[in-house]
């Protein structure tokens, strides 16, 4: 059995080895990179399950490279992990087609299960910011589109 | 149906043929033969064609046999009726060809077990060959028998029944073959209908007899009606013989009915073969309704009641055999029940007194009888309408007789007045003149008879036209005679109307209005009681009124009569006016020949072959002499004859007989001649004048008049002429040249009377040139215009000379035109010169009073005798008492250079006359000096030699003054100007620059002459100048002052920054006289400006930078470590979960405190430099800003925002972020309002952002507040960053605007897209999100 196929972008190395290594063995991470235009690069290329991405990067951020993925038609599902503790990033987030939004300093308890809540195609956001029910059906079902496309979860 | 159709026409032309055949045999034989041998034929092709349908017809249809059982005979009305019925149904909807089989079992006839056997065997036995396919049982005795006998009989064939109830046929059992319908009777029914009808019923006589059937419907009834028993008293009269019941029933109690069941056989054995008999008779009987539940009883005396209908129980049976025939099993078919209907018979009711409204509703009321109207109604109504014509006929012919009546009496009366008006008028047509008077009067009388009336009177209007004057009048016997005269002063009312020509109709005198007094009062003295006036006219004018008395009756004056009347004034207004014209006639002619008697003209007057058909007395007398009448000439004689005869002898006779034939051939209207006549013994001049004879015939006029004596004073006239000291003349209107003109013409202009008459216009081309044009244009158009013309011209002599002339003309007009001239022309040549010299006095006057206020001197050279003006004593400051200086003393008066020019120019002018003007320096008495203009001219003697100098001094020392003044300040103003540190330059009023001072040409370092007019345009930068002259040429022309900088070219080659402020300079009296600028060289203050200006502009943006990297670097370096830090804390909570809880403890509240740590360092980073900006455009960083802004300071803050372009360049968007929050933290702190509105607008190419608050607002120009805490020249600062402006208006107590423009340049990187719209929504955009 395959394990789903992550992306990672973080500008920070870091941060990128360690969400690599909480997520050892229970996902696939199929790509790490340090801007959002590589992000694109690798999403086309590489077809993962799901994007983990962080929004201040340099070159192009977060929120222009979730626009892009979803607009140039990559199916794969998109979570935000940023310090951004703002309502109006969640928002800004939601609106790209993100489905997940976990916060960096609660990574270690809420990125797995972000990810496994959107590979059933469903909304997640770090629980902290109290704001999970903030993300309007309409919206969500606007974003799940990719889920029909995708065929069996896993 | 093609079998029908062919049936059809076989027999039609059967008939047809057979007709033809009868008819022919009694005419045409023969022919008939013929005929019908062709009849035969087609007959035989027909029928045979039909015959072969018709077999085909049998091959086609299917018999059906159908055997019909009833229980009573044929004769039975129900059974009859019912066996119609079930015939037409099967035969309307049948398929088959049905046969009828019917069999009755006469059970009423042959009771009992053993002759029912016998009939089932003869049945058997009978239908043996043709087994019935359906049999309809009528009747209960037939069920019962069928259900009886079905499996014997006919086994296996489907059994219809009818017409009976179901006890009735003692519930029979019938096997699976049996269907049909049956009856249900309802004996409380027909009681209720009964008691509905009686309701005062108290006893129900139930009649019926003893036969089973009779039993069973008692017992029926019997069980209904004991419901009734307690209201009702029930009588059974089931038990007896029919003779005891008869006697019964006549004698039953009041208030009751009977209700007659069913009697077939009474107690004493007997049978009745049909119930309605039984009824008919009881009802003949009875002394009470009778009430049946039977169909056929009603109508046969019984009232009626609900009852079982016969009718319709064929009708269905026939259905359910159709339905059998068509292949439904009879087991299928349901058994119906049939219900009864209410039925009544009217003549019952009648009988009985019984008010059909009151029946059951839905009742049948047979039998209904009409009533004598509903049956004779249409014979009444058309005697009626037969009679009212008549009625009508009758009153139209009584009325068209009275009409025919008064028809002939308005015809007859019509008659009578036609043939008196007829016989009136020829009377008066050839009446002589002196019979119409006594006519007048008979005919008045006929009239006065016709009408009836008493009196008429004509009368006429008098010459004066104020009166009446009485013509002619008519009275009868005892009537007061008619006034003579009728005038304004007796009769005014009636007078003046009367002259208007008005018509007076007074029916009753009595009735005359109040301004009519006098009249009435006439007419109630003479006992007038009608009185009428009709006008007397001709042609329009009123010449008198007849006026119409009654005074036996009153009289109507209807319309018809007054037209009569009118008639009758109109022969009597041809009359009279026929007696007046007559007169008049005779008074004219007498008149005329008086005239022409009078005359010494001698005329006559000829017809068209040259007769003489009359003469004056004038010609008589002188026998015609004048007319070459040598022989006696009178009426008769041919005068023309004459005339030849005369011409041998007289040349002037041909000249007259031509005029005349002229005249009568009608070649001239007039002719006339003048000849001397030598006929008569010594010469006379005699004058002809021919006109026609203007008569049907034609002819002439011949005039002669002897005119030697005119002839004679014209001579003399001539010679007077010549004596006129002026030239007198006669011309035609149209030419140029006179006829006439007197001799002295020659004198005056030399040219003599032969040029003047012969020459066409000769007048015309001697007028002096100068005065051709409009002499000859004026002389036209006087010609025209009747009357004396004068005028002035010259002309030129034969000499050359110019003479003046003064020309008067008299235009005579003949016929309304202008036929002749008649003029004078008077030298007036000497009169003009004197004129010119009084001009010239003129001139020299009109000078003197021009040189008002100023001195006036002559000076006679001879006898140096000076005179001076007052004004002169006063210019020179001399006492106007003293005698005027000499000349020679002049020399003190003036300066001595003045003297010598003045000197100079006196002897000039008295050597060749030449005028002077000097400007000359006086010396006053006073010593003061003055500035005088002295002017000078000769003026010649009569000898040609200058005998005097005369000329002018005006005092102008004031203007020389003021020039002076002028002069220096010009210089001052010269001086100064060059010596100021300011270029300075002026223009005239053509904007062409006059002036440019020293400073200006040492900086462009070129001439005064290059730079005037347009030259120093030359200097200024080439990108400057448009700019330059539009602001200039604007003011300019608005005269207005302006300002403006641009670039000039300095000495050196360099071009320098100037600025160039002009003012409209204006001369003393307010005229515009031009401009006046200075420039200063600004390039330095330029330069530091804007040096100041990019520094700023760096230290803001150094700032800026400062702050975003700190922002960043807290952001994404310190808060992503202490991010990593927090996750590093939760991985060693997790993996120390058995440790002691004080570490479980610990390391939770480090997590927390990393946590809190994070928190504040971004809120930390996101002051210093929004991230939102950065990440999610300006609208949400505004927006977010706002909000929190309001959470924190407690404010409410409405912000707004409109097509914001999404890819706002980022300086600016930071530009507006920074001047947002300035704005803000300004406005809370210095508004006192808690309200504020931030706008964001994309305007065309510029991006708007307004702050606006209501609060107490300051005053823009106050520089301290608006520098307050250097916020709003941060602001300012940051806005001319990017190019925008910033404007702030604010009022006391009236709020402040904060607004700021940013132009967005046109070349934005077009770039990807930005995923924010700029709506500030969090949607994606439109292509995206679809």
């Amino acid at each position: 059995m395959d394990y789903p196929r992550i992306l990672l972008a973080d500008d920070r190395p870091e941060v990128l080895e360690a969400i690599a290594r909480l997520l050892e063995g229970v996902f696939e991470i199929v790509a790490a990179v340090e801007d959002g235009l590589r992000a694109i690069e690798e999403a086309h290329r590489l077809d993962p399950d799901v994007h983990v991405l962080d929004i201040s990067m340099p070159t192009m951020n977060g929120l222009e490279a979730a626009f892009f993925l979803k607009g140039s038609g990559c199916t794969g599902r998109t979570i935000f992990l940023t310090v951004h503790e703002d309502r109006d990033f969640v928002e800004a987030a939601f609106a790209v087609g993100a489905l997940g939004f976990v916060l960096k300093s609660h990574f270690a308890t809420d990125l797995v299960p972000a990810i496994r809540t959107v590979l059933l195609g469903q909304a997640f956001i770090s629980p902290s910011l109290k704001l999970t029910g903030m993300v309007s059906s309409d919206q969500l079902s606007r974003n799940q589109v990719i889920n029909v496309n995708r065929g069996a979860d896993p | 149906l093609p079998f029908l159709v062919n049936r059809a026409i076989f027999t039609s032309i059967f008939r047809r043929v057979s007709q033809r055949f009868r008819k022919n045999r009694v005419h045409q034989q023969e022919v008939g033969c013929k005929t019908l041998k062709y009849y035969v034929i087609a007959i035989t092709m027909i029928s045979l064609c039909s015959q072969v349908s018709l077999n085909q017809q049998a091959q086609i249809k299917e018999t059906r046999r159908v055997l019909v059982i009833n229980g009573a005979g044929l004769s039975a009305p129900s059974v009859e009726l019912v066996m119609r019925e079930i015939r037409l149904g099967l035969e309307e909807n049948s398929a088959f060809r049905i046969e009828y089989y019917a069999e009755n079992l006469e059970s009423a006839l042959l009771p009992g077990e053993t002759s029912q056997d016998t009939v089932r065997n003869w049945f058997i036995f009978k239908y043996r060959d043709r087994k019935p396919d359906v049999i309809i049982a009528v009747g209960p005795d037939s069920i019962r028998f069928m259900a009886a006998s079905h499996q014997e009989f006919a086994p296996g064939t489907p059994i219809v029944f009818c017409c009976s109830a179901e006890e009735q046929a003692d519930f029979p059992k019938l096997d699976n073959q049996f269907t049909g319908t049956w009856f249900k009777r309802d004996p409380p029914k027909t009681v209720e209908a009964a008691l509905r009808l009686k309701p005062e019923t108290q006893q129900i006589v139930v009649v019926g007899g003893v036969a089973p059937f009779d039993r069973h419907l008692e017992a029926a009834v019997r069980q209904s009606l004991q419901d009734y028993n307690a209201n009702l008293q029930v009588t059974y009269l089931t038990d007896l013989d029919i003779a005891t019941l008869l006697e019964r029933v006549k004698h039953l109690p009041k208030n009751s009915i009977i209700l007659f069941t069913s009697m077939l056989e009474d107690s004493a054995g007997r049978y009745f073969d049909a119930n309605p008999s039984t009824v008919q008779i009881l009802s003949a009987a009875a002394n009470a309704p009778i009430f049946t539940m039977t169909q056929t009883l009603v109508g046969q005396g019984s009232v009626g009641g609900f009852v079982v209908a016969y009718s319709g129980q064929g009708r269905i049976a026939a259905g359910i055999v159709n339905r059998i025939f068509s292949g439904e099993q009879p087991q299928e078919i349901q058994i119906a029940n049939s219900p009864g209907i209410f039925m009544f018979d009217w003549r019952a009711i009648q009988r009985w007194g019984f008010k059909e409204s009151n029946l059951p509703p839905g009742s049948v009321v047979l039998y209904r009888q009409p009533t004598v109207w509903q049956i004779y109604k249409r014979y009444i109504a058309g005697f009626v309408l037969l009679c009212f014509i008549e009625t009508l006929l009758i009153f139209g012919l009584l009325w068209q007789r009275a009409r025919r009546r008064m028809v002939e009496k308005s015809l007859l009366e019509r008659l009578t007045f036609e043939s008196l008006s007829s016989e009136l008028s020829t009377t008066f047509i050839n009446l002589p003149e002196e019979h119409v008077g006594s006519n007048l009067e008979k005919s008045l009388g006929r009239i006065a008879e016709f009408f009836n009336l008493g009196r008429i009177t004509l009368f006429e209007i008098s010459p004066t036209g104020m009166e009446f004057t009485k013509a002619a009048s008519w009275i009868d016997e005892g009537t007061p005679p008619s006034p003579e005269i009728i005038g304004k002063s007796r009769f005014p009312w009636w007078t003046s109307h009367a002259l208007r020509g008005e018509v007076l109709l007074i029916p009753d005198t009595n009735d005359l209005p109040q301004v009519a007094s006098f009249e009435k009062e006439y007419f109630q003295e003479a006992g007038i009681i009608s009185a009428a006036s009709v006008p007397l006219a001709i042609v329009g004018k009123t010449i008198g009124a007849m006026v119409l008395i009654s005074i036996k009756r009153r009289v109507s004056w209807n319309e018809e009569m007054v037209r009569q009347l009118r008639v009758f004034a109109e022969i009597f207004s041809n009359a009279l006016e026929r007696k007046r014209i007559t007169k008049a006639l005779v008074a004219s002619e007498d008149f005329k020949s008086a005239i022409l008697a009078s005359l010494d003209t001698q005329i006559a007057v000829l017809n068209k072959d040259g007769i003489i058909i009359d003469v004056n007395d004038s010609w008589t007398r002188s026998e015609g002499q004048l007319g070459f009448a040598t022989e006696a000439t009178s009426i008769g004689t041919d005068y023309l004859d004459v005339l030849r005869r005369m011409e041998s002898a007289y040349t002037e006779a041909q000249e007259v007989f031509g005029c005349i034939q002229r005249v009568m051939s009608g070649l001239v209207p007039f002719a006339r001649c003048e000849y001397r006549s030598r006929s008569s013994g010594h010469p006379h001049w005699i004058a002809l004048n021919v006109t026609p004879l203007q008569t049907a015939e034609g002819g002439a006029v011949i005039a002669y008049k002897d005119i030697t004596n005119l002839k004679n004073v014209e001579a003399r006239y001539g010679e007077l002429i010549e004596t006129v000291p002026a030239i007198v003349w006669r011309g035609h209107p149209h030419a140029f040249n006179p006829t006439f003109i007197s001799r002295r013409v020659e004198d005056t202009l030399g040219y003599s009377v032969a040029s003047w008459v012969n020459q066409p216009d000769f007048w015309k081309d001697h007028v002096h040139p100068d005065d051709r044009d409009w002499a000859v244009a004026f002389t036209r158009k006087a010609n025209q215009e009747e009357g004396k013309h004068d005028f002035e011209h010259r002309m030129i002599a034969a000499d050359g000379r110019t003479v003046w002339l003064h020309s008067i003309v008299n235009v005579i007009f003949e016929n309304g035109r202008p036929s002749e001239l008649m003029g004078v022309l008077v030298d007036i040549t000497d009169r003009k010169r004197t004129e010119e010299t009084l001009l010239r006095k003129d001139a020299e006057l009109a000078e003197a009073q021009r040189l008002a206020n100023v001195g006036s001197w002559c000076w006679e050279p001879k006898t140096d005798t000076v005179n001076w003006s007052e004004e002169l004593y006063r210019i020179a400051g001399l006492d106007p008492r003293l005698p005027a200086v000499s000349y020679k003393e002049h020399s003190k008066i003036y300066t001595p250079e003045s003297w010598d020019r003045l000197r100079l120019a006196v002897e000039e002018a008295l050597r060749s006359g030449t005028p002077y003007e000097l400007d000359l320096e006086m010396v006053r008495t006073d010593g003061t000096t003055r500035w005088v203009i002295a002017r000078g001219e000769a003026q010649p003697g009569a000898t040609g030699r200058i005998e005097q100098l005369r000329g002018t001094v005006q005092d102008i020392t004031a203007r020389k003054q003021v020039e002076q003044i002028l002069r220096e300040s010009e210089q001052r103003f010269r001086l100064v100007a060059n010596t100021a540190p300011v270029m300075i330059w002026m223009s005239g009023t053509d904007k062409r620059c006059t002036y440019f001072n020293k400073p200006w040409l040492d900086f462009t370092g070129r001439t005064l002459e290059a730079e005037l007019g347009n030259g120093w345009e030359e200097g200024v930068h080439p990108d400057d100048l448009q700019g330059c002259l539009h602001i200039y040429t604007q003011a300019f022309d608005l005269r207005e002052e302006f300002t403006m900088e641009y670039r000039l070219l300095r000495h050196d080659g360099e071009y320098r920054w100037v600025e160039d402020r002009g003012v409209p300079r204006f001369n003393p009296d307010r005229s515009f006289a031009g401009y006046i600028g200075s420039c200063y060289d600004i390039t330095e203050r330029r330069q530091a400006s804007e040096t100041l200006a990019t520094f700023s502009g760096k230290l803001i943006q150094a700032q800026e930078e400062e702050r975003r990297r700190i922002a960043r670097e807290l952001h994404d370096d310190i808060n992503q470590r202490l991010a990593l830090l927090a996750v590093e804390l939760q991985n060693l909570k997790r993996m120390s979960s058995d440790s002691p809880a004080e570490v479980h403890d610990l390391i939770e509240e480090l997590f927390n405190g990393a946590s809190e740590l994070s928190t504040d360092v971004q809120s930390l980073s996101h002051e210093l430099h929004s991230s939102k900006l950065e990440y999610l455009g300006i609208v949400a960083a505004m927006k977010s800003f706002c909000h929190e802004f309001a959470a924190q300071h407690g404010v409410e803050i409405d912000f707004g925002h409109n097509n914001v372009p999404v890819d706002l360049p980022g300086d600016v968007s930071l530009c507006l972020f920074r001047v947002l929050q300035e704005s803000l933290r300004n406005a809370q702190k210095y508004s006192g309002e808690r309200f504020f509105e931030v706008r964001l607008l994309g305007v065309d190419s510029e991006i708007h952002l307004s702050v606006q608050d209501s609060g107490v607002g300051f005053d823009p120009a106050n520089e301290a507040i608006v520098n307050r805490g250097l916020g709003l020249i941060s602001m300012r600062e940051r806005v001319s960053l990017v190019k925008g402006s910033i404007s702030i208006e604010s009022k006391q107590m009236g709020g402040t605007e904060i607004m700021i423009r940013v132009p967005l340049a046109r070349d934005i990187r077009p770039g990807p897209k930005k995923w924010v719209e700029g709506r500030g929504e969090y949607g994606l955009s439109a292509d995206i999100a679809g």
